[in-house]
């Protein structure tokens, strides 16, 4: 074969790639992005994610068999949410100690104002927005509750590659599942009922 | 006969389908800015398919960074070595008698590893010649 054919024959194959991946990243990329923002709460570091998601899977593992990557992205996704949430919980630490420190000096009439916004429990269930109240629900779940909540409800994950994409085992994808969904319909499984069930 | 446990364990199948069936749904209303974000997202990230040695470029540079750093040493330790010694037809006993002199000591006790008394008493030592030149004058 000559040296052009070769070079044709590559710039095909790359193109096929580019093209199934296209077509891979399309399909998940939205359901990626509302993982990503249950579970940091943050539109803008949500996309930060999923984009790093995707430069880390593209690069990486392009040249893996096509249905590998779905447990690959998705785990490196996690992997990539479990880092944003341990420096936002350092960041928090260290926001809390100076905050502290700079309690004893002066008070701060806005941190002392009431929040309008936060969620009293009083009106929870009077909340017109039973996804917002969920979505909450789902951000307070622990870490390995709440990936498995995900992938298993939004991304609709069978266990097994729930667990591939969680690096851990059926059983404890299953018990991870079963303590999330307790956990949230003794959260909001009322309010859930009362304002989606209607719905 | 269902059992409390089938129950439960129903009212949660229940409750997790409904809720997965809303999420989803909810991943169909993302407003078109953040679509748009996501598509030119996705774009990047294909970009680098295009270049998949871009890891080896980092490997690359990082070789290319130590080997000129190492570069940098030699020529800074040469330099140095170099610049202390005279200029060919300069003062030779300087550097006979002088610095070269000098530097064998410096080394000799940059790498021995004898009684660090010496140091302890080092006003003494300092005190001695000039106490041995008044002594002679």
């Amino acid at each position: 074969m000559t040296h052009s054919g070769q070079g044709r024959e590559q710039e095909d194959r790359t193109l096929d790639q580019r093209r199934a991946m296209d077509r891979f990243l399309s399909a998940v990329e939205q359901r990626a992005f509302c993982i990503a923002r249950i579970a940091v709460r943050d539109t803008d570091d949500a996309l930060d994610i999923v984009q790093d998601a995707m430069i880390r899977l593209v690069r990486s593992y392009a040249r893996r068999p096509e249905v590998e990557w779905a447990p690959i992205f998705f785990r490196i996704l996690q992997n990539r949410i479990r880092d944003h949430q341990r420096h936002q919980s350092v960041r928090r630490r260290v926001l809390a100690w100076f905050s502290r420190s700079d309690d004893d000096e002066a008070i701060d009439p806005i941190a002392q104002a009431p929040d309008l916004a936060a969620v009293q429990p009083d009106h929870q269930l009077a909340l017109d927005d039973a996804m917002s109240a969920l979505e909450d629900a789902v951000h307070q779940l622990p870490a390995r509750q709440q990936q498995a909540f995900l992938l298993r409800t939004v991304e609709c994950m069978d266990v097994a590659s729930t667990a591939k994409a969680m690096g851990c085992s059926d059983g404890s994808v299953k018990t991870h599942y079963s303590r999330a969904v307790r956990s949230l319909r003794a959260t909001v499984g009322v309010h859930w009922e009362d304002c989606a069930g209607e719905g | 006969m269902k059992t409390d446990t089938d129950k439960l364990q129903h009212a949660d199948e229940e409750f997790a389908a409904r809720v997965g069936n809303e999420l989803r749904n909810s991943v169909d209303k993302l407003d078109s800015a953040t679509l748009s974000r996501l598509n030119r997202a996705r774009q990047t990230a294909l970009d680098t398919i295009d270049h998949p040695a871009t890891g080896k470029i980092y490997g690359n540079r990082w070789q290319w960074l130590s080997v000129a750093a190492a570069a940098m040493v030699a020529v800074v330790t040469v330099s140095l070595w170099q610049g202390r010694v005279p200029e060919p037809g300069g003062d030779i006993s300087l550097m006979a008698d002088g610095i070269v002199v000098d530097e064998a000591i410096d080394i000799e006790l940059l790498f021995a590893d004898g009684d660090l008394a010496m140091y302890e008493e080092l006003e003494f030592f300092i005190w001695l010649p000039e106490d041995e030149l008044e002594t002679i004058g």
